[in-house]
Parts: C-alpha cells; sequence; structure tokens
C-alpha cells in the first residue's frame, strides 16, 4: 500500500473530495487526534483507488484472511423499543380512543424494525503499518503510521481500531485508538508516536470493534498487518566511569594494577640494572647521586576476563513504580557501559544471563566482538524488556553457566537483589574462585510496609555479600558512574 | 421460571394465530368488541410497555472491553506480595490465620538479621530479644513479635482503641518502621 497523504488531510487517490471522518471512540482518543492538529488529526478517509494507481498495494484474499473474530456481542442497547409501540397503543385506547396516539404507536414499531432488522457486520479490513524509523536509538522518537483499509463489499458504519502496541512501549504523542465508518474500498489512517527503548519489539495485532449501523451488534475482532512490524533499538555502548576489578587474570597488557614489577605507570619499586632493560626505565638520578645504574620497575597492568552476568529471572522484572524503566532493563544498560568500558580498556568480556532463555557470549575483544554484544544486549529473548514465559532451572542454568565460565574470570554480577537467589548464587561463584562484583539497581519503593520492608531485606542481602567479602554497587537513582564511583571509595582493594 | 417462560410463549403464540385468524375470518370467536374489552387490552398493551421500559433501565449495555496499549507493561513493586498478604491476614479463617504466620516470620527474620548485623548481637541474643518484646521501645512493634504480651501503658491502650487500623496491620507498619530506623542509624 503507498503511503497515502492523509496526515495533510489531503486526498491523494482520485480526486473525490471525501471529508475526514472521526466517530468518537468510546474512550474519547478523538480528542488526544485534535490535539495533534492536521498531523494526526482524527481519520482521512481516502478514495477507494484501484490496484494500478497503489504502488506494492497488495489487495489478496489473503488479507482477508489476517481477520480472527473473537466474539460477537449483542450490546442491548435497543432493549425497551417496543415500550413506545405499546405505550402509545395502549394509551391511544384506553384515552379515548386517539387515533393520533395510535398512529404516533407506529414510530416504535419502525425503529423497532430498524433495531432487530440489521444483521451482523462481516469485516473484511487490510492494514498497513509504517514506521519513521526501524532501528532507533534508545530515547528516539518514532511515528507509526497506520493504515487501514475496508476490502469488503459492506460498508462498515461503526468501526473502532486499538493498535497492538509492543508491551513494552508506551505512546507518547497520539493514540493508538481510532474510530471512523469506511465505505467498500475506502481507507482511514492515523498515526501516533512511540518513544523507543532497547530491545525487539514487534506489533501485535490491531483490536477491532465493528457494530452495524443501529448499534445492536457488536463484533470483537483481531487483525494482523500483511507484513510483520518490527522495531529494533540497540543500545549505545557508551562507556561509563572505571569500574575497579578485582586481582588479574590474563597476561595482556590491560587496565588491572598487580603488585607484580614492570612496565607501567604506576612506581612499584627499584632493582639493579640489568642488561637490555630499556633506557627510559634507567633511574637517572641515582645514577646521578651515586653512580649506579638502577632500574625503575611500575605496576605491571593486565588485563582482565571478565564475565557480565544478567539477572534477567522474573523475579528480577520489578520497578520502583509503574511505567518505570523495570530492573532487568537497567541492568542491561550497565552492562551494556561496562561492557564498551571494559572493551576499551583492554579486558576481554563474555556475556551471560540468568533466566529461562540461554544466552551466553565468551569473552572477547575486538570491533566484532563489540558489535556482537551490542547485537545480544539489543535483540536476545533473555534479555527482553518485559518478563519472560518460559521456565527457569536455577540448579541447572548455574552448572552450566560453571562450565561455560573460563577458570580465570571475573563476573559483575547485575541483579536487583530482590531475592536471596541471585545472593546465593555470587556467593557460590565467588566460592569457587571467580572474583564477583554485584551491581545492584534498586528497585524499591518505601510507600507502603511491603515496599519498605523489601527495601529492608534488599539492604541485609547487601550487607551479606558485603560481609562475605564481595563488593556491591547499590545504584539508586544516579548515574551509575557516580554510582561506581561512590563504591569504589569504600572498596579496600 | 423455565416453565414459566414457555407458558408465556405459548401463550403470546397462541394470542398472535387467534388474532390473525380472527382477521382472516372477520370473526371474534364470541367475544364482544365491546368498551370494556377494548380498555382491557389497552391498559394490557401499557402494562407490557411498562415492562419493557423497565427492563430498558435495568439493562446493562454489552460492549467490548478494550486493553490500554498507550500504557507500558506494568512490573510490581518488590513488597506487594507482602501488602497483600498483611490484608489477607485478617480474621479467623484458615488462609488468613496461615498468612498472619507467614507475615510473623518475615518480619521476625528481618528484625533479628537487622539486630545482628546494626546491634551487633550474635543470633541467639537478636532472637531472645524479639522473643521478650526487649527490641524496641514501641510496645505496639515490640507486642507482634513476642511470644508473650507486652505490657503497654494506659495511654498505648487508650490509642489503641480508638485507632481506625486494625492491631495486626498496625503492628506490622511500627515494626518495619522500626527495623528501617534501626538500618539507617536513626535508633
Amino acid at each position: 500500500m503507498s503511503t497515502v497523504g492523509s496526515e495533510e488531510g489531503t486526498d491523494v487517490d482520485d480526486g473525490t473530495a471525501t471529508e475526514g471522518r472521526s466517530a468518537t471512540a468510546r474512550d474519547g482518543s478523538d480528542d488526544a487526534d485534535d490535539r495533534e492538529g492536521s498531523m494526526r488529526g482524527g481519520v482521512q478517509e481516502g478514495a477507494g483507488d484501484g490496484p494500478d494507481e497503489h504502488d506494492g498495494d497488495d489487495e489478496s484474499p489473503e488479507e482477508a484472511e489476517r481477520l480472527t473474530v473473537r466474539d460477537v456481542l449483542d450490546t442491548d442497547r435497543w432493549v425497551g423499543a417496543p415500550a413506545v409501540t405499546l405505550l402509545f397503543a395502549g394509551l391511544a385506547i384506553v384515552v379515548d380512543r386517539q387515533a393520533g396516539l395510535l398512529l404516533a404507536g407506529a414510530v416504535g414499531v419502525v425503529f423497532a424494525a430498524y433495531a432487530y432488522g440489521s444483521g451482523t457486520p462481516a469485516p473484511t479490513l487490510a492494514v498497513e503499518r509504517r514506521l519513521s524509523d526501524e532501528t532507533p536509538g534508545p530515547g528516539d522518537d518514532v511515528r507509526v503510521t497506520v493504515t487501514v483499509r475496508n476490502e469488503g463489499e459492506a460498508t462498515l458504519p461503526d468501526l473502532r481500531l486499538v493498535d497492538g502496541v509492543p508491551p513494552a512501549l508506551a505512546v507518547g504523542e497520539g493514540s493508538p485508538r481510532h474510530a471512523t465508518a469506511l465505505r467498500p474500498g475506502k481507507r482511514a489512517t492515523f498515526s501516533y508516536v512511540v518513544p523507543a527503548v532497547r530491545g525487539r519489539h514487534e506489533w501485535e495485532s490491531m483490536q477491532v470493534i465493528v457494530r452495524n449501523a443501529p448499534g445492536t451488534r457488536e463484533v470483537d475482532a483481531t487483525v494482523d498487518s500483511a507484513e510483520p512490524t518490527t522495531l529494533r533499538c540497540s543500545p549505545d555502548l557508551d562507556a561509563t566511569g572505571d569500574l575497579p576489578l578485582r586481582g588479574l587474570t590474563t597476561q595482556y597488557t590491560g587496565r588491572i594494577a598487580t603488585d607484580v614489577g614492570g612496565p607501567g605507570l604506576e612506581f612499584h619499586s627499584t632493582r639493579d640494572y640489568r642488561h637490555g632493560d630499556p633506557l627510559n626505565r634507567v633511574d637517572w638520578n641515582r645514577m646521578a647521586r651515586t653512580g649506579e645504574l638502577a632500574t625503575l620497575d611500575f605496576r605491571e597492568e593486565r588485563a582482565a576476563t571478565v564475565v557480565l552476568l544478567v539477572d534477567a529471572r522474573e523475579e528480577a522484572y520489578v520497578a520502583p513504580e509503574p511505567g518505570a524503566e523495570n530492573a532487568v532493563e537497567r541492568s542491561v544498560e550497565a552492562a551494556g557501559r561496562s561492557f564498551s568500558a571494559l572493551l576499551g580498556g583492554g579486558d576481554r568480556v563474555g556475556l551471560a544471563a540468568l533466566g529461562p532463555d540461554e544466552l551466553w557470549l565468551a569473552p572477547g575483544a575486538g570491533n566484532d566482538h563489540r558489535a556482537r554484544a551490542r547485537d545480544l544486549l539489543a535483540s536476545h529473548p533473555a534479555l527482553s524488556p518485559t518478563p519472560p514465559d518460559g521456565r527457569f532451572f536455577p540448579s541447572l542454568r548455574l552448572r552450566r553457566l560453571r562450565r561455560q565460565l573460563p577458570s580465570d574470570a571475573q563476573l559483575i554480577v547485575f541483579s536487583p537483589l530482590v531475592d536471596d537467589y541471585v545472593a546465593s548464587v555470587a556467593r557460590r561463584l565467588d566460592a569457587y574462585g571467580h572474583l564477583v562484583t554485584v551491581v545492584s539497581p534498586d528497585p524499591t519503593a518505601g510507600g507502603t510496609p511491603g515496599e519498605l520492608l523489601a527495601r529492608i531485606e534488599r539492604r541485609s542481602r547487601i550487607s551479606r555479600l558485603r560481609r562475605a567479602g564481595l563488593r556491591v554497587v547499590d545504584w539508586g537513582d544516579e548515574p551509575l558512574a557516580t554510582a561506581v564511583a561512590g563504591a569504589a571509595g569504600r572498596w579496600s582493594g | 421460571m423455565r416453565v414459566l417462560r414457555g407458558v408465556t410463549i405459548a401463550f403470546g403464540v397462541l394470542a398472535a394465530l387467534a388474532g390473525l385468524a380472527s382477521v382472516v375470518t372477520n370473526s371474534t370467536f364470541g367475544f364482544a368488541l365491546d368498551y370494556l374489552f377494548v380498555t382491557l387490552v389497552g391498559l394490557f398493551a401499557i402494562a407490557q410497555g411498562l415492562r419493557y421500559a423497565g427492563a430498558r433501565r435495568g439493562a446493562d449495555l454489552e460492549f467490548t472491553e478494550t486493553g490500554d496499549p498507550e500504557l507500558r507493561y506494568e512490573v510490581p513493586t518488590p513488597g506487594g506480595d507482602f501488602d497483600e498478604q498483611v490484608a489477607n491476614a485478617e480474621g479467623w479463617s484458615f488462609r488468613s490465620v496461615r498468612d498472619r504466620d507467614a507475615v510473623r516470620d518475615r518480619l521476625r527474620e528481618a528484625t533479628v538479621e537487622t539486630l545482628v548485623v546494626h546491634r551487633s548481637l550474635d543470633p541467639e541474643e537478636a532472637t531472645r530479644r524479639v522473643n521478650a518484646g526487649e527490641w524496641t521501645d514501641d510496645p505496639d512493634a515490640a507486642d507482634l513479635l513476642a511470644d508473650g504480651t507486652v505490657e503497654r501503658g494506659a495511654r498505648d491502650v487508650l490509642r489503641g482503641l480508638f485507632r481506625r487500623e486494625s492491631r495486626h496491620s498496625h503492628g506490622v507498619r511500627r515494626i518495619v518502621a522500626e527495623v528501617d530506623a534501626i538500618q539507617r542509624g536513626e535508633r
């Protein structure tokens, strides 16, 4: 279907001056449309255009099959219509045989015939949905333009549309609801704006509610667009403040300061000059004072192998208030930033998730690795912005994770710590010799006794982990870099 | 009810057929179409009309519910399950008693752990103080977790009588507030 210029309120088809029509939706969504102005002001009904006038317009019968009827209702809107006839006729007889009143009763007969004589509407609709940008960055506004066309032979006098916005997206401007009437071959276009959030978001079926002219019968159906509509939003892998990591693992030059003397930046010790030592490490001051050659040693910096482990169990999908970013979204955001920071520092970084869907990216380095991680963070089902459906087997997942983890890998675990499971996993992995740091986005609120108790219990878990020697970054509303810097201040090593 | 409905329908069908036959055969079947008969028919029509009008007044309009696609998927807030448990813990049904025990156990665990960490008590001593109601000065908080009854002043008893909140809910709220204050170093 071609892009219809109806957003400007113009008729682009055969020049027939069809007036845009906007029926009143039950939820008053047209008010929102009106506020949008001419860009999305209600529905514009374009004249029916033939296939030759409509580039790429697929009008095959397959589109009609995309509509699924879920329910047919009697609305009971005309219950009581016979009362008009009966009351007028009765009064006409009783009150001195008034012929005029008896005639008035006939009006009721007409109403009743109109109400009960209309059949059930049989909608045949084709839906096309267009996104202004299918691969936006986080926070970018994406305009969704929906065009619905009546492919059937009958007029749809009362058509209400509710678009299937993906659950993780909120509508920013406009409304995904629309109400209109469509003659055969006509179409209606409306649009709304969604701010993009990380993840792969697929639009669900559009809900269609059609009533007959008197409104006595209502059909509840869903209709799918010819092509699936998918928005893919990848996270920015911006580096954040350094995450001080514990110990060292691999021999490559990197960011972990060790207690081993050698090349580096931070002074470690001096020793006797040995043949072959580089001239820039000779202690010339000492040479000037004593005439002896000595060599300066610095703390060697080596690269770490780090695996970022995101708690993506159903329990981790919690937020301090409705509509706020949930803890898994915050964890993935933090993991993305940490990934970039660590990779930039020369470390080898991997990615894993604790959840029903398995995610494992072995530690690695380089631009290809970064691109792969970005791809996984954006669209892997394990890190979906909405809770998973599958069942999580904690023991099995932990066993598999242990087999996958390189023996020298450090772990940064991202979890809201709202239950004891991840805290126990962190302690077990620490006990197995992996150095563990926990970054915990705080999802608690303090409004009700239950919320306050959840906060108390989370504080206790953090306290327990710290007593066990693990590093924990308690990440509230502040930027991650600030939280890491604050936590690093209390870490000794 | 079903029998009455069947009788009513049968009567209606018979009446309609009789009326039709009356028109076709131009006969009244022995009924005299006098003033009284016609008035009775009129009154019957009014009665039926009022019945229909009454049905309209009491009728619930049917319509399809739609979701809220404008809003994001909402995830729970930690602690919502506990609030629900506290709300269900009122009364003496089996479920209420079970929920009350669960609430008490969870509060006790959080309190003991807090005392161990923030008051530097060993777990046994912390448990003893909680059981004895000695861990806080607030009698409402202490009473819910104590094994026995905690003594209250006349003022507290009087205040409790005029409180709209149940004793259990009030105790829960006081315990949570007290433990939070201890963790934040305000007690």
